[in-house]
Protein backbone atom coordinates (compact mmCIF):
# COMPACT_ATOMS: atom_id res chain seq x y z
CA UNK A 1 0.00 0.00 0.00
CA UNK A 2 1.62 3.07 -0.92
CA UNK A 3 2.08 5.85 2.36
CA UNK A 4 0.25 8.87 2.54
CA UNK A 5 2.90 12.02 1.50
CA UNK A 6 3.58 13.55 4.41
CA UNK A 7 2.19 17.01 3.90
CA UNK A 8 4.33 18.85 6.60
CA UNK A 9 7.46 18.55 4.76
CA UNK A 10 6.23 19.73 1.71
CA UNK A 11 6.70 22.89 -0.05
CA UNK A 12 3.48 25.33 -0.39
CA UNK A 13 4.06 25.12 -3.93
CA UNK A 14 3.54 21.47 -4.40
CA UNK A 15 0.68 21.55 -1.96
CA UNK A 16 -0.75 24.68 -3.93
CA UNK A 17 -0.52 22.39 -7.07
CA UNK A 18 -2.17 19.25 -5.25
CA UNK A 19 -4.78 21.46 -3.88
CA UNK A 20 -5.56 23.03 -7.48
CA UNK A 21 -6.16 19.45 -8.77
CA UNK A 22 -8.65 19.12 -6.24
CA UNK A 23 -5.87 17.21 -3.05
CA UNK A 24 -8.22 19.01 -0.20
CA UNK A 25 -5.72 17.09 2.12
CA UNK A 26 -3.27 19.20 0.63
CA UNK A 27 -4.87 22.68 1.23
CA UNK A 28 -6.08 21.58 4.45
CA UNK A 29 -1.99 21.60 4.83
CA UNK A 30 -2.05 25.23 3.72
CA UNK A 31 -4.82 26.39 5.95
CA UNK A 32 -3.20 24.89 8.91
CA UNK A 33 0.65 26.22 7.92
CA UNK A 34 -0.77 29.81 7.51
CA UNK A 35 -4.10 30.35 9.66
CA UNK A 36 -2.60 32.33 12.13
CA UNK A 37 -0.98 34.98 9.73
CA UNK A 38 -4.17 35.23 7.76
CA UNK A 39 -6.20 35.51 11.06
CA UNK A 40 -3.55 38.20 12.18
CA UNK A 41 -4.01 40.29 9.60
CA UNK A 42 -7.69 40.31 9.83
CA UNK A 43 -7.28 40.88 13.98
CA UNK A 44 -5.03 43.92 12.67
CA UNK A 45 -7.81 45.51 10.62
CA UNK A 46 -10.50 44.95 12.41
CA UNK A 47 -9.67 44.38 16.00
CA UNK A 48 -12.27 42.06 17.05
CA UNK A 49 -12.03 38.13 17.15
CA UNK A 50 -14.90 36.80 16.44
CA UNK A 51 -14.81 39.23 12.81
CA UNK A 52 -11.16 38.23 12.30
CA UNK A 53 -11.75 34.07 12.65
CA UNK A 54 -15.06 34.67 10.61
CA UNK A 55 -13.40 36.93 7.70
CA UNK A 56 -10.31 34.10 7.67
CA UNK A 57 -12.39 31.59 7.40
CA UNK A 58 -14.21 33.46 4.35
CA UNK A 59 -11.00 34.05 2.81
CA UNK A 60 -10.02 30.32 2.80
CA UNK A 61 -13.04 29.29 1.40
CA UNK A 62 -12.74 32.00 -1.25
CA UNK A 63 -8.92 30.82 -1.78
CA UNK A 64 -9.92 27.22 -2.12
CA UNK A 65 -12.47 28.53 -5.09
CA UNK A 66 -10.24 30.88 -6.66
CA UNK A 67 -7.22 28.61 -6.34
CA UNK A 68 -6.81 28.15 -10.06
CA UNK A 69 -6.34 31.16 -11.06
CA UNK A 70 -3.06 31.46 -8.68
CA UNK A 71 -0.35 31.88 -11.10
CA UNK A 72 2.40 32.02 -8.27
CA UNK A 73 3.35 35.67 -9.41
CA UNK A 74 3.72 36.21 -5.54
CA UNK A 75 3.47 33.59 -2.82
CA UNK A 76 0.18 31.61 -1.82
CA UNK A 77 0.64 33.29 1.91
CA UNK A 78 0.64 37.04 0.20
CA UNK A 79 -2.16 36.11 -2.15
CA UNK A 80 -4.37 34.88 0.53
CA UNK A 81 -3.35 38.08 2.58
CA UNK A 82 -4.81 40.31 -0.16
CA UNK A 83 -8.21 38.11 -0.52
CA UNK A 84 -8.46 38.70 3.46
CA UNK A 85 -7.86 42.20 3.27
CA UNK A 86 -10.69 42.35 0.82
CA UNK A 87 -13.01 40.86 2.80
CA UNK A 88 -12.08 43.45 5.77
CA UNK A 89 -12.12 46.10 3.45
CA UNK A 90 -15.26 45.12 2.38
CA UNK A 91 -16.79 44.61 5.90
CA UNK A 92 -15.32 48.02 7.12
CA UNK A 93 -16.99 49.88 4.48
CA UNK A 94 -20.75 48.44 5.36
CA UNK A 95 -19.78 49.10 8.90
CA UNK A 96 -18.66 52.75 7.88
CA UNK A 97 -22.49 53.11 6.48
CA UNK A 98 -23.41 52.58 10.44
CA UNK A 99 -20.78 54.33 12.54
CA UNK A 100 -20.69 57.29 13.71
CA UNK A 101 -18.09 59.46 13.31
CA UNK A 102 -16.14 60.32 16.85
CA UNK A 103 -15.33 63.98 17.00
CA UNK A 104 -11.45 62.83 17.71
CA UNK A 105 -12.01 60.95 14.29
CA UNK A 106 -13.56 64.01 12.88
CA UNK A 107 -10.39 66.31 13.60
CA UNK A 108 -7.74 63.45 12.45
CA UNK A 109 -9.85 63.76 9.26
CA UNK A 110 -9.86 67.46 8.64
CA UNK A 111 -5.71 67.84 9.44
CA UNK A 112 -3.98 69.35 11.61
CA UNK A 113 -4.37 67.37 14.72
CA UNK A 114 -0.63 65.78 14.26
CA UNK A 115 0.91 68.95 13.37
CA UNK A 116 0.35 69.43 17.46
CA UNK A 117 2.14 66.63 17.98
CA UNK A 118 5.91 67.21 19.21
CA UNK A 119 8.27 65.20 16.95
CA UNK A 120 9.62 62.33 18.52
CA UNK A 121 13.51 62.83 18.74
CA UNK A 122 14.74 59.85 20.51
CA UNK A 123 14.06 56.89 19.09
CA UNK A 124 11.79 55.24 21.32
CA UNK A 125 11.94 51.35 19.47
CA UNK A 126 15.51 51.42 20.90
CA UNK A 127 16.74 47.89 22.66
CA UNK A 128 12.88 46.79 23.11
CA UNK A 129 13.24 42.58 22.04
CA UNK A 130 11.37 42.01 19.40
CA UNK A 131 7.87 40.51 21.09
CA UNK A 132 7.60 43.96 23.09
CA UNK A 133 7.68 45.99 20.41
CA UNK A 134 5.33 43.78 18.61
CA UNK A 135 3.11 44.23 21.92
CA UNK A 136 3.19 47.90 21.60
CA UNK A 137 2.66 48.24 18.23
CA UNK A 138 -0.60 46.60 18.64
CA UNK A 139 -1.16 48.38 22.02
CA UNK A 140 -0.84 51.29 19.48
CA UNK A 141 -2.54 49.89 16.53
CA UNK A 142 -5.69 49.62 18.63
CA UNK A 143 -5.51 53.57 19.14
CA UNK A 144 -5.96 54.20 16.00
CA UNK A 145 -9.09 55.14 13.78
CA UNK A 146 -10.23 52.44 11.95
CA UNK A 147 -9.06 54.57 8.41
CA UNK A 148 -6.02 56.04 9.54
CA UNK A 149 -5.05 51.87 10.77
CA UNK A 150 -6.30 50.64 7.58
CA UNK A 151 -3.60 52.55 5.75
CA UNK A 152 -0.54 51.88 8.29
CA UNK A 153 -1.36 48.22 7.71
CA UNK A 154 -1.59 48.36 4.03
CA UNK A 155 1.79 50.67 3.64
CA UNK A 156 3.71 49.51 6.22
CA UNK A 157 2.82 45.70 6.52
CA UNK A 158 1.43 44.97 2.67
CA UNK A 159 3.91 47.08 1.43
CA UNK A 160 1.82 48.49 -1.13
CA UNK A 161 2.03 52.25 -3.12
CA UNK A 162 0.08 54.69 -2.31
CA UNK A 163 -1.81 54.77 -5.33
CA UNK A 164 -2.40 50.97 -4.52
CA UNK A 165 -3.84 51.97 -1.61
CA UNK A 166 -6.31 54.65 -2.69
CA UNK A 167 -7.80 52.23 -5.17
CA UNK A 168 -8.27 49.73 -2.60
CA UNK A 169 -9.90 52.37 0.06
CA UNK A 170 -11.67 54.26 -2.98
CA UNK A 171 -10.08 57.48 -1.68
CA UNK A 172 -7.65 60.39 -3.51
CA UNK A 173 -4.08 59.69 -3.13
CA UNK A 174 -3.84 62.96 -0.89
CA UNK A 175 -6.23 61.17 1.54
CA UNK A 176 -4.12 58.63 1.53
CA UNK A 177 -0.98 60.64 2.31
CA UNK A 178 -2.65 62.56 5.23
CA UNK A 179 -3.93 59.42 7.14
CA UNK A 180 -0.50 57.57 6.29
CA UNK A 181 1.32 60.71 7.84
CA UNK A 182 -0.80 61.19 10.95
CA UNK A 183 -1.06 57.56 11.73
CA UNK A 184 2.77 57.52 11.52
CA UNK A 185 2.85 60.75 13.94
CA UNK A 186 0.53 59.31 16.33
CA UNK A 187 2.28 55.91 16.25
CA UNK A 188 5.82 57.71 17.11
CA UNK A 189 4.01 59.54 20.09
CA UNK A 190 2.70 56.40 21.85
CA UNK A 191 5.83 54.99 21.41
CA UNK A 192 7.21 57.76 23.20
CA UNK A 193 4.72 57.57 25.73
CA UNK A 194 5.28 54.15 26.00
CA UNK A 195 9.11 54.15 26.76
CA UNK A 196 8.08 56.91 29.22
CA UNK A 197 6.07 54.88 31.56
CA UNK A 198 8.79 52.57 31.06
CA UNK A 199 11.44 54.73 32.90
CA UNK A 200 9.08 56.27 35.08
CA UNK B 1 6.71 73.95 7.43
CA UNK B 2 2.91 73.48 5.77
CA UNK B 3 1.12 70.18 5.70
CA UNK B 4 2.30 70.21 1.33
CA UNK B 5 5.93 70.26 2.57
CA UNK B 6 5.32 67.61 5.49
CA UNK B 7 3.64 64.98 2.98
CA UNK B 8 6.33 65.50 0.48
CA UNK B 9 9.12 64.38 3.06
CA UNK B 10 6.76 61.83 3.86
CA UNK B 11 6.75 60.17 0.19
CA UNK B 12 10.43 61.25 -0.48
CA UNK B 13 10.60 58.26 2.60
CA UNK B 14 8.28 56.20 0.53
CA UNK B 15 10.13 56.91 -2.51
CA UNK B 16 6.65 57.87 -4.22
CA UNK B 17 8.81 61.03 -5.62
CA UNK B 18 9.72 61.04 -9.34
CA UNK B 19 13.94 61.74 -9.29
CA UNK B 20 13.77 65.36 -10.00
CA UNK B 21 11.11 65.99 -6.88
CA UNK B 22 12.96 63.66 -4.78
CA UNK B 23 16.30 65.60 -5.29
CA UNK B 24 14.39 69.00 -5.10
CA UNK B 25 12.93 67.85 -1.47
CA UNK B 26 17.12 67.23 -0.47
CA UNK B 27 18.00 70.25 -1.45
CA UNK B 28 15.47 72.19 1.34
CA UNK B 29 16.03 69.34 3.96
CA UNK B 30 19.62 70.29 3.80
CA UNK B 31 19.16 73.43 4.69
CA UNK B 32 15.97 73.00 7.17
CA UNK B 33 16.85 71.31 10.71
CA UNK B 34 13.25 70.86 11.51
CA UNK B 35 12.41 69.34 8.30
CA UNK B 36 15.04 66.79 8.76
CA UNK B 37 13.82 66.16 12.38
CA UNK B 38 10.55 65.35 11.03
CA UNK B 39 12.22 63.09 8.32
CA UNK B 40 14.36 61.20 11.13
CA UNK B 41 10.82 60.52 13.09
CA UNK B 42 8.97 59.12 10.07
CA UNK B 43 11.83 57.03 9.23
CA UNK B 44 12.68 55.58 12.87
CA UNK B 45 8.58 54.65 12.86
CA UNK B 46 8.74 53.47 9.85
CA UNK B 47 11.60 51.31 10.46
CA UNK B 48 9.79 50.34 13.57
CA UNK B 49 6.73 49.01 11.63
CA UNK B 50 8.22 47.17 9.54
CA UNK B 51 8.81 43.66 9.73
CA UNK B 52 7.16 43.73 13.19
CA UNK B 53 3.37 43.56 12.82
CA UNK B 54 1.70 41.83 15.95
CA UNK B 55 1.90 37.87 15.62
CA UNK B 56 -1.37 36.63 17.09
CA UNK B 57 -2.45 32.81 17.25
CA UNK B 58 -6.03 32.23 16.04
CA UNK B 59 -8.04 31.19 19.05
CA UNK B 60 -9.27 28.26 17.58
CA UNK B 61 -8.16 24.34 17.33
CA UNK B 62 -6.78 23.43 13.67
CA UNK B 63 -9.28 20.75 13.53
CA UNK B 64 -12.45 22.72 14.55
CA UNK B 65 -11.07 25.70 12.26
CA UNK B 66 -10.63 23.59 9.30
CA UNK B 67 -14.02 21.82 9.51
CA UNK B 68 -15.91 24.84 9.50
CA UNK B 69 -14.05 25.63 6.22
CA UNK B 70 -14.55 22.63 4.53
CA UNK B 71 -18.33 22.74 5.49
CA UNK B 72 -18.46 25.97 3.95
CA UNK B 73 -16.16 25.03 0.71
CA UNK B 74 -18.89 21.70 0.32
CA UNK B 75 -21.62 23.68 0.61
CA UNK B 76 -20.84 26.76 -1.67
CA UNK B 77 -21.65 26.88 -5.10
CA UNK B 78 -18.83 27.37 -7.23
CA UNK B 79 -18.27 31.43 -7.97
CA UNK B 80 -18.37 31.24 -11.63
CA UNK B 81 -21.94 29.13 -11.27
CA UNK B 82 -23.00 31.10 -9.13
CA UNK B 83 -22.66 34.38 -11.37
CA UNK B 84 -24.43 32.17 -14.66
CA UNK B 85 -27.43 31.97 -11.66
CA UNK B 86 -27.33 35.39 -11.04
CA UNK B 87 -27.25 36.38 -15.05
CA UNK B 88 -30.07 33.61 -15.67
CA UNK B 89 -32.12 35.45 -12.87
CA UNK B 90 -32.05 38.64 -13.79
CA UNK B 91 -32.65 37.98 -17.14
CA UNK B 92 -35.97 35.65 -16.27
CA UNK B 93 -37.55 38.76 -14.80
CA UNK B 94 -37.88 40.14 -18.43
CA UNK B 95 -38.37 36.88 -20.06
CA UNK B 96 -42.11 37.32 -19.27
CA UNK B 97 -42.29 40.31 -20.76
CA UNK B 98 -40.41 40.36 -23.66
CA UNK B 99 -42.60 37.01 -24.41
CA UNK B 100 -45.50 38.88 -24.27
CA UNK B 101 -44.84 41.28 -26.42
CA UNK B 102 -43.59 39.14 -29.13
CA UNK B 103 -46.43 37.46 -28.88
CA UNK B 104 -48.52 40.80 -29.37
CA UNK B 105 -47.07 41.76 -32.03
CA UNK B 106 -47.31 38.74 -33.83
CA UNK B 107 -51.38 38.68 -32.64
CA UNK B 108 -51.41 42.25 -34.16
CA UNK B 109 -49.46 41.96 -37.47
CA UNK B 110 -51.93 38.56 -37.92
CA UNK B 111 -54.78 40.88 -37.37
CA UNK B 112 -53.82 43.81 -39.34
CA UNK B 113 -52.95 40.70 -41.91
CA UNK B 114 -57.09 39.52 -41.54
CA UNK B 115 -58.70 42.21 -40.85
CA UNK B 116 -57.55 44.81 -43.33
CA UNK B 117 -57.06 48.63 -42.83
CA UNK B 118 -60.86 49.17 -43.34
CA UNK B 119 -61.57 47.93 -39.77
CA UNK B 120 -62.22 51.42 -37.47
CA UNK B 121 -62.66 49.74 -34.58
CA UNK B 122 -60.59 50.14 -31.49
CA UNK B 123 -58.99 46.52 -30.15
CA UNK B 124 -58.56 45.44 -26.84
CA UNK B 125 -56.40 42.36 -26.16
CA UNK B 126 -55.05 40.87 -23.14
CA UNK B 127 -52.58 38.27 -23.47
CA UNK B 128 -51.45 35.68 -21.05
CA UNK B 129 -48.33 35.27 -20.46
CA UNK B 130 -45.65 33.22 -18.62
CA UNK B 131 -44.50 35.59 -16.40
CA UNK B 132 -46.49 36.05 -12.42
CA UNK B 133 -44.80 39.62 -11.89
CA UNK B 134 -45.86 41.08 -15.58
CA UNK B 135 -48.52 41.31 -17.64
CA UNK B 136 -49.49 43.51 -20.81
CA UNK B 137 -52.19 45.47 -22.34
CA UNK B 138 -52.29 46.19 -26.44
CA UNK B 139 -54.55 48.29 -28.14
CA UNK B 140 -54.80 49.06 -32.30
CA UNK B 141 -56.01 52.23 -33.55
CA UNK B 142 -56.96 52.06 -36.83
CA UNK B 143 -57.96 55.76 -37.49
CA UNK B 144 -54.89 56.56 -35.65
CA UNK B 145 -52.49 54.10 -37.48
CA UNK B 146 -51.41 53.38 -33.78
CA UNK B 147 -50.68 50.24 -32.21
CA UNK B 148 -49.68 50.31 -28.56
CA UNK B 149 -48.50 47.36 -26.37
CA UNK B 150 -48.46 48.52 -22.85
CA UNK B 151 -46.51 45.83 -20.05
CA UNK B 152 -46.48 46.75 -16.75
CA UNK B 153 -45.51 45.11 -13.64
CA UNK B 154 -48.27 43.52 -11.52
CA UNK B 155 -46.49 43.78 -8.16
CA UNK B 156 -46.08 47.72 -8.72
CA UNK B 157 -49.61 47.80 -9.82
CA UNK B 158 -50.89 46.03 -6.64
CA UNK B 159 -48.24 47.54 -4.06
CA UNK B 160 -49.90 51.39 -5.48
CA UNK B 161 -53.22 50.27 -5.39
CA UNK B 162 -52.65 48.87 -1.38
CA UNK B 163 -51.29 52.21 -1.22
CA UNK B 164 -53.93 54.26 -2.31
CA UNK B 165 -56.25 51.78 -0.47
CA UNK B 166 -54.13 53.34 2.83
CA UNK B 167 -54.61 56.40 1.83
CA UNK B 168 -58.09 56.35 2.10
CA UNK B 169 -58.27 54.60 4.82
CA UNK B 170 -55.84 57.11 6.79
CA UNK B 171 -58.01 60.41 5.00
CA UNK B 172 -61.36 58.74 6.56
Amino acid sequence: MASQPDNASTSDEKLVRAAQRGDMVAFEELVARHRDKIYARAFSMMRNEDEAVDLSQEAWVKGWQRLKQFQGESSFVTWMTRIVINLCLDQLRKQKRHRSESIEMLEEESGGVERQMPIVTVNPTERLERSELRQRIDKALALLSVEHRTVLILHEFEELEYKEIAKRMQCSIGTVMSRLFYARRKMANLMAAYKREELS
Amino acid sequence: MNQDRELQIQAFLDGELSGRQARKVEQWLAGDSEAQALLRELRATKSALGGNEPQLTLPETREFYWSKIQRQIEAAVPEHEAAQASLWLSWRRYLGPVTAVAAVAMLALFSIKEMGFDEADRHLAEIENLSEHASSLSFRSQSENMFVVWVYNKDQQQSEEEADFADEAVIQ
